[in-house]
């Protein structure tokens, strides 16, 4: 927003909301005018007329918006369950800044209304002092995420809006790191959790002392109820398996909530009942394919790029083609993650399948987690990509788990177009062991590297978005070997429900 | 068609392999109902007793086979030139090889199974070495991936595995040249032969088997040896036998690789010659 923007009105309602409690009119003009780097996305004032949707449950977004003038619902599920009515100076939307997951809500203009975007870096730019901005971002993202979560977990589904309201107010929202513990076996339970975000893993100690992981819970599940109902100690440890967000309930309010609402205990004891029911015996359960996929982290990819290698001919077009089609640098290796995992059409065959090294536009992407211009982002897809206005800085690069953001030299116009010389026609059938990474068009790169002086950009898979179909390596493979698959949905046709 | 989406985000994903199949099943369809009409064809017209009962068919059948052939090397334009679209690879390599062979059929019926003059020979010979050279493809990229993948500790391309050969023939070189002139003559005489043995080769083929199950067997053959060695070399002469196990391991791998690419040269050649063949014989056809 320029200065000529920034109007009395608007300094006038973003100083009385509590966010910008101490903040001059110079400084709130100078925050909504921030874009210093070129093509990066900066706040701009929105209307929205009445009726109009502003923000749509379940599709992920890169901003937040402040509402200046009108007002507006927020509505949850498809049957437009009204959770809320938000008037000038409320705010709405931070919620996928935070976590990283779709938009929960919905939200629709009553009236004309006059809204300010405010994008991820402007986002992150207050976030990173401390203040009542961030202040109140934490605490309003646990109250609607909390109360948000619980409304979809069945258990709780069933209890009174104002007992959830109540102990919205009294848990905890913890958040761990990758391998940190989160409950210890044998130690007093003093808690109840439930898991927001992420993957843990149930980890036992075996008669030899050695630990073993017997399940694994995902978002959703809960766990520390048998401990706390059978008043024993704790009969495994929990381990996060990356970034886990979870909610405490300490032991006297657990107790509150199971003596004051009948239908939570039984819920709570059926699903024991189940557990001790379904639960394989620790020492005959190494969890497979299943444990395997959790384990090295595809279980977060929702767009793989696997390739069957009894089908793959190693003839290199899709690596050729993503070259072909992104400026001459190919956004996928033929390395990777080499699984041992079940066919689609008959699950007891097993087949060997190459996880390649490309984005899998993981559910919770930790490459766009400090990304300084915001190039990095999600479109409403959820596919990561990133914009013009990366800088070059490789944090996303060093980010990613994977591997699968590399950073390579930014280049004119003219060098491209020189690149783009496609492969000889005759010549190419005569070279029997050139594979695409040795063919001119790369050389070329290598032989006019010049580190020092080219701008880098991080390069990714952006899944072709700029073409009219889907992914290009999957396009132009003759052999049909090669597809981008959602984890989950994969482990579902294969696996059923486990 | 909206694309697919996952589950979970929405985010744009594709099955690649059901679509192949589902493609080669109409394709399949397609060539075998084109078949049974040339036959039938052919057939009813060798039936009839006229003199001239071949004249209009084995014009249609001519025009019928360079036409489809010619459509059918659309795949070699397909796949150098159009990264951008024309249809799903997949399609368009079980188009070219169901539509190649219905263009042999009619070529064939067209030939009436007979040589005719030296150009129509060599047309004809061309055009068969063009047939088994798309069949033993065919045959090659259905088979050999398979038996990679089987042989393979971890999917490697040509360039990880010619880095890694020449890594581990200079680790030979260089410990025989550290050793003593037993030692060096033991890798000069024997392992670099082993290193390079078809023998071994066919072995890992025929038992698909990886390095780390052949490698004792190996090292046990060659134990006999280290009786000449001073006990200060043995370790390294271990390390040696490994070195040359894992170079013909790794030039057995190149070699399923390099015939994974090259027959299609084979391939290209001989069909080249039989489109400039055939030129020439349509010209004379219609012009004498």
């Amino acid at each position: 927003m320029t200065e000529q923007e920034v109007t009395s009105e608007i300094l006038g309602v973003l100083r009385s909301m509590d966010l910008f409690k101490g903040k001059d009119p110079d400084e709130l003009t100078e925050w909504l005018g921030k874009a210093p780097f070129e093509g990066g996305a900066e706040c701009a004032l929105r209307q929205f007329a009445t009726g109009e949707r502003i923000t749509t449950e379940g599709n992920f977004g890169n901003t937040f918006f402040i509402l200046i003038r009108g007002t507006v619902r927020v509505t949850l599920g498809s049957e437009a369950q009204p959770l809320a009515t938000l008037g000038q100076g409320s705010f709405f939307g931070e919620m996928t800044l935070i976590s990283g997951l779709p938009r929960n809500a919905s939200v629709t203009a009553l009236e004309p209304c006059e809204a300010i975007e405010v994008p991820r870096r402007a986002f992150e730019y207050l976030m990173k002092k401390p203040g009542p901005f961030r202040t109140l971002m934490d605490q309003t993202y646990i109250e609607r995420g909390l109360a948000n979560h619980l409304r979809t977990i069945p258990e709780f589904a069933g209890i009174d809006t104002k007992v959830l309201q109540e102990l919205v107010k009294k848990v905890r929202l913890r958040i761990f790191s990758k391998d940190e513990v989160v409950v210890e076996e044998g130690e007093a339970a003093d808690s109840f959790y439930l898991i927001r975000e992420g993957f843990v893993r149930v980890v036992k100690k075996m008669a030899g002392g050695e630990q073993r992981t017997v399940a694994y819970l995902k978002d959703g599940a809960y766990f520390g109820e048998t401990a706390l109902l059978s008043d024993q100690h704790r009969n495994a440890s929990i381990v996060a398996m990356g970034k886990v967000e979870v909610i405490q309930v300490m032991k006297e309010d657990f107790f509150a909530l199971v003596n004051r609402d009948e239908k939570f205990a039984d819920s709570l004891e059926e699903e024991e009942r189940r557990r001790k029911v379904e639960k394989p015996s620790p020492a005959a359960s190494p969890l497979g394919f299943v444990g395997e996929v959790v384990e090295r982290g595809l279980i977060k990819a929702t767009s793989a790029l696997v390739i069957h290698l009894n089908v793959c001919t190693r003839c290199g077009n899709c690596v050729k083609a993503c070259a072909e089609l992104h400026d001459g640098i190919s956004r996928l290796t033929r390395h990777g993650m080499l699984f041992e995992a079940p066919q689609r059409q008959a699950v007891n065959l097993l087949e060997p399948l190459l996880v390649t090294t490309s984005c899998m536009h993981c559910l919770d992407p930790e490459c766009m987690i400090g990304c300084p211009t915001g190039a990095i982002t999600r479109d409403v897809n959820g596919e990561v990509i990133v914009q013009d206005s990366c800088i070059g800085c490789g944090n996303c690069a060093r980010r990613c788990p994977y591997g699968n953001i590399s950073m390579a030299d930014a280049r004119s116009r003219e060098e491209l177009a020189k690149q783009r010389t496609g492969a000889p026609i005759i010549g190419g059938y005569l070279k029997l062991w050139k594979t695409p990474e040795n063919e001119p068009m790369m050389n070329e790169i290598e032989t006019n590297n010049q580190k020092a002086v080219v701008r880098r950009i991080a390069v990714k898979c952006d899944l072709c978005q700029d073409y009219h179909y889907n992914h290009g390596c999957v396009h132009n493979c003759p052999y049909g070997a090669i597809e981008r698959m959602d984890a989950s949905a994969y482990l579902y046709e294969v696996r059923g429900a486990e | 068609m909206s694309p697919a989406k996952s589950l979970v985000t929405g985010a744009r994903v594709s099955s690649s392999r059901r679509q192949a199949k589902a493609a080669e099943r109409i394709w399949q369809v397609i060539a075998l109902l084109a078949v049974v009409a040339l036959s039938w064809w052919y057939i009813a017209a060798h039936r009839q007793p006229s003199p001239n009962r071949y004249r209009g068919l084995v014009l249609a059948l001519g025009w019928i086979g360079i036409s489809l052939s010619v459509l059918v090397a659309g795949l070699s334009a397909r796949k150098r030139l159009a990264y951008q679209g024309v249809g799903k690879m997949s399609v368009w390599l079980t188009g070219h090889i169901y539509l190649g062979i219905v263009a042999a059929f009619a070529i064939l019926y067209h030939s009436a199974f007979r040589a005719g003059g030296p150009l129509s020979a060599w047309l004809l010979a061309f055009f068969s070495l063009t047939i088994a050279s798309g069949l033993m493809g065919w045959f090659f990229s259905r088979k050999l991936p398979r038996l990679l993948t089987a042989m393979e500790e971890s999917p490697a391309i040509m360039e990880d595995l010619l880095a890694v050969r020449a890594q581990c023939l200079q680790g030979m070189l260089e410990l025989a040249s550290a050793g003593s002139p037993e030692f060096r003559e033991l890798v000069h005489q024997h392992l670099m032969k082993d290193a390079g043995s078809w023998k071994r080769m066919l072995r890992f083929y025929r038992r698909r088997s990886t390095l780390a199950q052949e490698l004792p067997a190996f090292q046990k053959e060659r134990a006999a040896a280290l009786g000449r060695l001073k006990p200060g070399e043995r370790p390294a002469y271990q390390r040696v036998t490994e070195y040359a196990l894992r170079v013909n391991k790794m030039n057995a791998e190149l070699l399923l690789q390099r015939a994974m690419r090259g027959w299609l040269t084979f391939h290209i050649v001989t069909t080249g010659t039989m489109f400039g063949l055939a030129a020439v014989h349509i010209f004379t056809a219609l012009y004498y």
